[in-house]
């Protein structure tokens, strides 16, 4: 058989260190489009029925804000809108990391029916949960905005940079949620070990603290969660007042995401094809 | 011109439990490297199709037939050998895998032709003529949840039957609804196989193979036992298999 551009060869031959990678964004590239599908697929089921539709991606954070001005504000008397704007984005970036994490790591499993019948690159299920929480939490945050109007903080040009952490912290997520997602195939207790890991991350991540809360002593230790300080950054970047976070940090924090996307990627297209064989 | 070779494939399933009770009852057809136990699904298996050829695979259960369609469509990867494929290559198996209950039919079909391989102005393209096909006009827009399991079935075969692919791999696929849409079903496969399409179908229905194929292998224990012309060989040494299994 001649080879031509139709010709597709299958060996046992897997891409490289530094191949797999460029494989995986390849894949999503070329499949850009079943991504978008799958992610409005989601859209649509998660808020299918409901009056307000995908709506609910601000009612609901603006409903927790509500909770959070009742107990801070008027039950424990601190009165700093700040504190429940932190508290806020700490629960809206955790929330993303987590139900990507989780979502990604039995996204294998859960797709295993599609898995075995159509010859699609797996990846698109798992970078389409990571595109859906992202759109989930981009939706979210159009509240910020009106929020910080209504409590009189000023509006800074930093808050359009909210993406760009949703890009880091996704980053981490997926990356972990590939490694996980085949570990899953073969051992079925890791998606109870990572719902028992983002539950423990969620106290961890400073969620209901800030760095400022920590002694100085303790901050390079705490800035070794990503998770931390992607929630630090999303609260600096918002409040446009940067004085307790370190580039450091954040150069960090990004490292770890492209490192965890890198190893995912390694472990993930060397090892998809013996996991879709344990399906 | 040849749409699918496979050279010297090998595939392995790993088999992680009872391992020891599987290889008292299928002795010799596991290797054992270490700690880890594989039952080897296809063994070193050479098949030429030439393009707009039909063959037909016949085998007992388990015998590795589902498996070598896998790995033509690019499910499996194999673990050792060659496999190449020239053209858009579909596989027909599971009828409507992906549905999501909670979309409409007509939203299924944009899901379900994109997940197959279709553009996105091809679904537009083909929806009018799918649905029609599907005889389910009334209800393409209610969630599919509320469809019988025909329904169903019948709007999986008509997104597939207007995907024109290049190469068709079908899995006993054609049992789909009732005896007037299964008719039609195989009047769509003959109209999609009488073109330059290759097709690979999998049955243990003989009169289907016989009525499709020209030319069909007997797979059992993942080792292609006959070839040549026709089909009668094939048809002849799984009726032998079932005959020493018995």
């Amino acid at each position: 058989m001649s080879k031509d551009k139709s010709t597709v060869v299958l060996t046992s031959k897997r891409p490289g260190l530094i191949g797999s990678p460029l494989t995986v964004f390849k894949r999503i590239r070329e499949n850009k489009k079943l991504v978008k599908h799958l992610i409005f697929r989601d859209l649509k089921v998660t808020y299918h029925g409901t009056l307000i539709g995908w709506g609910w991606t601000m009612v609901e954070p603006l409903a927790l804000t509500a909770v959070y001005w009742l107990v801070f504000s008027l039950l424990r008397g601190n009165d700093d809108p700040i504190f429940v704007l932190e508290i806020l984005l700490g629960v809206l970036i955790y929330g993303m990391f987590s139900r990507t994490l989780s979502r990604t790591t039995t996204s294998f499993v859960g797709n295993s029916g599609l898995i075995k019948q159509v010859a699609i690159p797996r990846e698109v299920f798992l970078w389409s949960i990571g595109g859906f929480q992202s759109l989930r939490f981009l939706l979210s945050i159009l509240i910020l905005p009106p929020l910080l109007l209504i409590w009189d903080i000023q509006l800074t040009w930093t808050l359009l940079c909210i993406p760009l952490l949703a890009i880091g912290i996704q980053s981490l997520a997926i990356g972990l949620g590939m490694i996980f997602a085949i570990m899953h195939v073969h051992i079925r207790d890791v998606s109870h070990v990572v719902s028992i890991l983002t539950t423990a991350g969620f106290f961890l991540s400073g969620v209901f603290f800030g760095m400022k809360h920590i002694d100085k002593a303790y901050h390079d230790v705490f800035a070794l969660n990503p998770v931390a300080v992607y929630i630090e950054l999303g609260r600096a970047l918002t409040t446009g007042n940067f004085d307790i976070l370190q580039t450091s940090y954040i150069i960090q924090a990004i490292g770890f995401s492209f490192l965890s996307l890198l190893i995912g990627c390694i472990v993930f297209v060397r090892h998809e094809a013996q996991a879709v064989k344990l399906l | 011109m040849n749409a699918i070779e496979l050279e010297s494939v090998t595939l392995d399933f790993p088999v992680k439990t009872g391992a020891r009770y599987l290889k008292e009852q299928v002795t010799g057809r596991f290797k054992t490297q270490g700690r880890r136990v594989h039952l080897r699904a296809l063994d070193n298996v050479d098949l030429e199709i030439s393009q707009g050829e039909i063959l037909g695979i016949v085998g007992p259960n388990g015998a590795g037939k589902s498996t070598i369609l896998r790995v033509m469509a690019g499910v499996y990867s194999p673990d050792g050998g060659v496999v190449r494929t020239r053209g858009k290559c579909v596989l027909l198996a599971g009828i409507g895998t992906g549905f999501q209950s909670n979309l409409t039919g007509r939203e299924n079909i944009r899901l379900n032709g994109s997940i197959m391989g279709l553009s996105d102005d091809e679904i537009t393209a083909s929806m009018a003529d799918i649905i029609d096909f599907s005889e389910i006009p009334d209800f393409i827009d209610q969630p599919i949840r509320t469809y019988s399991m025909g329904m169903k079935a019948r709007l999986g075969f008509a997104i597939a039957a207007h995907l024109e692919p290049e190469i068709l791999l079908i899995d006993e696929v054609m049992a789909v609804g009732d005896a007037a849409f299964q008719k039609k079903c195989k009047e769509r496969i003959k109209e999609m196989v009488s073109g330059d399409t290759t097709v690979v179908i999998v049955s243990h229905n003989m009169s289907t193979v016989k009525s499709f194929c020209n030319r069909a292998i007997c797979i059992h224990e993942g080792i292609i036992h006959t070839s040549g012309e026709g089909v009668d060989n094939a048809i002849k040494a799984y009726q032998r298999i079932l005959t020493e299994e018995e």
